[in-house]
């Protein structure tokens, strides 16, 4: 039985993460230097094996981007960004988790429940922070199972003993880290990885600069592809893929090259994170005719968007600046004030020539769902057109959404927003 | 529109009194709840502080000695003004708070400093929303954990900010003093509601279930805890008399125990659709009735507020049954002691609508009741009343199973 069980989730998973590649690689205008990106997401979701890392090395799940990768390399470790997405996944986990979940912590437990997929099996470690109440309750659900290192996330973030709190969270994650590892943590491991981490950010800067002066030079879709790969590639081997593309896509602008007309609609996706193989959203406003031109979900650029600042270069310094950097500039919504978020997502329309948003809400994602009236009101301020779209991790919807979509993007083609 | 509130508020009282005849010294209570939902007074009242949800302990309130409501929700009326500012999926205790504080009628925040905890992802996002329309608010955060004394002091520290908060809104000091004598408060009045549930236990028919938990519920509507406390006193005495002169056993119907997300006045539709299968409501355990069966901390000699805060914390979070904590073990040891202290045949776990949090304890409590050979019903709904007739199906089918189990035991035995 459990066998036959097992059987069928391989064929399905399979299945839809060949799917999902299939559909991105069928996307006109595919660089050449995105192969080693779908490469990896196929190598994890569709042959089902181990991320690539060096021998010795354990993995860390991490379940969000307040979990900062610096502290994992530094203490001898792979952060592996485990957040679910996958349709398979997500109908395991639909057994065990409540019926209003949201679908990505369903698909993290269906995971668990299968033991298939030996990228989530082989962690040693699993990192939770306590960003939303499913992520609070799956921490405990976890901490059954698994080693797991719960970080609570302050609600707030302006005072100093909040940030004081998180960095003590941090050490605390640090102790279980050396525990797996038997490597402590030195300010000088530590400002190894702040190295190793700064040189995938400085690619990754000049990515989103590539962007921001061509919004139409590749298509959001593989965009999201490579930044998905960034979950479960060694960092130093992502920054080298990364600076590979981007030498392509420099390439192409100086000739003029680009991935879509520059009439196409051009779009935001912002919102509850899109997470492959669920690129149900990203897929279809390409199909569709739009362009999705920037992303501001977390599993996009925000995770290594802000470079920590360092003004102190003691040990307990950086732990501070890795503290504030992962809470202070995020505009997740689990802080209970993120007027950030609009300004963040304002800053984007400006920067891409956005003219239209797409406003994802994962069923059950309650804390983005609060903040679509505010971002709504922002946009009429603004004149941009937005749609708030929820969906699941199913295939149900896929027509409705491709309607709503099409529609969303030809009101804008023909609505005289001409930005 | 306010008329709506209290005619809510009317109709869960009488449908209560209807049940049985009411004694004349529980009338005081009920009238506690109906004044809170009285449009004068709520036109007139402007409280200093008003505590959101029950996760910050009232007795800092107490010891402050300003004049507090205690907003925790249950009103559909209110959940309706609420509509237009939050998300479809978010749950009805939030949904009725922010109608509370947040509605074109009556202005509770005025004059007042709003205290509450962020316990789940609506009270987080609430506060945004509050503060964002020019309420004063102070959120405190509490730690998804206990065990670790780091996450002890922040719940103290948590505290200390409310205390802080306090003292500068109403310019009265919070003493040591002030604080012990409001923990000493609140160990009487913790006594006295298992006195008073012992009382209307051996008095039979005298309350009835419903009653008796409304009666519980008032005490969050009560302007004068002292006035409570000595009412409830007085109705504890009535009811030993009546015990002592002429008690009818209660009917021997299956008990039921109520868990998971709190009744809170006027949505008395569980107690309610309990009555009328059948079941004898014999306890509830969630975050709200809790909060009044904590013990009381051991009063260091020296420390000051500080030193209270942290016997406080020691003594109160393992048995928190709030939806803050990964694994809800104040809800599971809860269910647990009840369990062992008296005779439940069932288990009614109740679940609002959008409290994914208490959803997710439902195994846990599953495997619990087995254990104990207790069946769990798991009943979903919220303050609409539309479900009510399929909810009493339910309830009635429940009720029946159990009757033809208590049978089955009494066959055995015999």
């Amino acid at each position: 039985m459990e066998a036959r069980r097992r059987d069928r989730f391989d064929r399905r998973q399979t299945a839809t993460a060949e799917k999902t590649l299939r559909r991105v690689r069928a996307l006109t205008h595919c660089p050449q230097a995105l192969t080693p990106f779908l490469d990896t997401l196929s190598r994890v979701f569709v042959d089902r094996q181990d991320v690539v890392h060096p021998k010795g090395v354990p993995t860390v799940g991490t379940y969000c981007v307040m979990v900062p990768p610096e502290l994992i390399y530094a203490q001898g470790a792979m952060p592996v960004k485990l957040c679910g997405g996958s349709y398979t996944a997500f109908a395991v986990g639909d057994d065990t988790a409540p019926r209003d979940a949201c679908p990505l912590v369903k698909a993290v437990m269906g995971f668990e429940d299968i033991d298939a997929m030996p990228a989530y099996q082989n962690c040693a470690l699993m990192a939770v922070p306590v960003t939303c109440d499913c992520k609070k309750k799956l921490a405990g659900w976890l901490q059954e199972r698994r080693p797991t290192s719960i970080l609570h996330v302050p609600a707030n973030r302006d005072r100093d003993a909040d940030m004081e709190r998180f960095t003590r969270e941090l050490y605390a994650f640090s102790d279980s880290l050396a525990e797996i590892t038997g490597v402590p943590l030195t300010s000088e491991n530590l400002s190894m990885a702040f190295h190793r981490l700064a040189e995938a950010q400085t690619q990754l800067s000049r990515f989103i600069d590539l962007r921001r002066k061509h919004p139409t030079l590749i298509r959001g879709a593989f965009a999201m592809a490579a930044m998905n790969a960034m979950s479960y590639t060694w960092a130093p081997s992502w920054t080298k893929q990364l600076a590979r593309l981007n030498d392509e896509l420099e390439g192409l602008a100086r000739a003029g090259t680009m991935a879509v007309k520059g009439n196409q609609p051009r779009l935001l996706l912002t919102g509850s994170p899109v997470i492959f193989p669920n690129f149900k959203l990203p897929l279809l406003i390409e199909e569709m005719g739009g362009l999705l031109a920037a992303d501001e979900t977390c599993m996009g650029e925000r995770g290594l968007y802000d470079p920590p600042a360092i003004v102190d270069p003691s040990l307990n310094g950086m732990m501070r600046a890795l503290a504030n950097r992962a809470t202070r500039p995020c505009t997740c919504p689990t802080f209970a004030d993120n007027r950030r978020r609009l300004y963040r997502v304002r800053q984007m329309i400006e920067d891409y020539r956005i003219q239209g948003v797409v406003y994802h809400v994962l069923r059950g994602c309650l804390v983005y769902d609060y903040e679509y009236a505010a971002m709504e009101a922002e946009m009429e301020r603004l004149g941009i057109p937005i749609i708030r779209v929820e969906t699941d991790y199913n295939e149900e919807d896929v027509e409705q959404l491709r309607i709503r979509i099409e529609a969303f993007i030809e009101l804008i083609k023909y609505g005289g927003n001409d930005r | 529109m306010m008329e709506h509130l209290e005619m809510e508020a009317r109709g869960a009282l009488e449908q209560v009194m209807s049940l049985q005849e009411t004694p004349s010294e529980a009338k005081w209570f009920l009238n506690c709840l109906y004044r809170g939902f009285s449009p004068k007074l709520l036109s007139r009242e402007k409280p200093e502080l008003l505590l959101l949800g029950e996760d910050i302990p009232w007795e800092l309130t107490r010891a402050a000695g300003a004049h507090t409501r205690v907003i925790l929700g249950g009103s559909l009326e209110t959940t309706h003004w609420s509509d237009a500012l939050l998300p479809r999926d978010a749950d009805p205790i939030s949904r009725s708070a922010c109608g509370w504080l947040m509605n074109p009628h009556f202005n509770l925040t005025e004059n007042a400093l709003v205290l509450t905890a962020l316990t789940s992802d609506s009270r987080r996002k609430l506060t945004g929303l509050m503060r964002d329309s020019g309420i004063n608010i102070l959120a405190v955060d509490l730690p998804p954990m206990w065990d670790r004394l780091q996450w002890q002091e922040a719940w103290v520290d948590g505290m200390v900010r409310v205390i802080r908060a306090i003292e500068a809104h109403t310019d009265k000091t919070v003493t040591r003093g002030a604080l012990a004598a409001a923990i000493g408060q609140h160990e009487q009045v913790r006594v006295g509601i298992a006195a008073f549930r012992r009382a209307s236990w051996i008095a039979g028919n005298a309350l009835s279930p419903a009653l008796r938990q409304l009666i519980l519920e008032s005490f969050w509507f009560a302007p004068n805890t002292d006035e409570w406390l000595m009412r409830l006193n007085r109705l504890i005495a009535v009811l030993r008399e009546t015990a002592r002169r002429h008690a009818k056993p209660a009917e021997a119907r299956p008990r039921v125990l109520i868990a998971g997300s709190p009744v809170i006045f006027p949505n008395e539709k569980l107690p309610l659709l309990l009555e009328s299968a059948g079941l004898a409501l014999v306890d509830t355990v969630d975050s709200v009735s809790a909060q009044l069966e904590m013990p009381a901390p051991k009063l260091p000699r020296f420390g000051g507020v500080t030193g209270l805060l942290l016997q406080m914390a020691e003594c109160r979070l393992p048995r928190d049954a709030s939806g803050a904590w990964t694994v809800n073990h104040g809800l599971l040891d809860g269910l647990k002691r009840k369990l062992d202290a008296q005779r439940v045949d069932g288990v009614v776990y109740h679940v609002l609508k959008g409290q994914i949090e208490l959803d997710f304890e439902l195994p846990r409590v599953e495997a619990l009741c087995e254990r104990y050979g207790v069946p769990v019903f798991r009943l979903e709904t919220d303050y609409q009343q539309q479900d009510v007739e399929q909810l009493r199906i339910r309830m009635e089918a429940f009720a029946e199973m159990l009757r033809q189990q208590n049978l089955e035991g009494m066959r055995i035995a015999l």
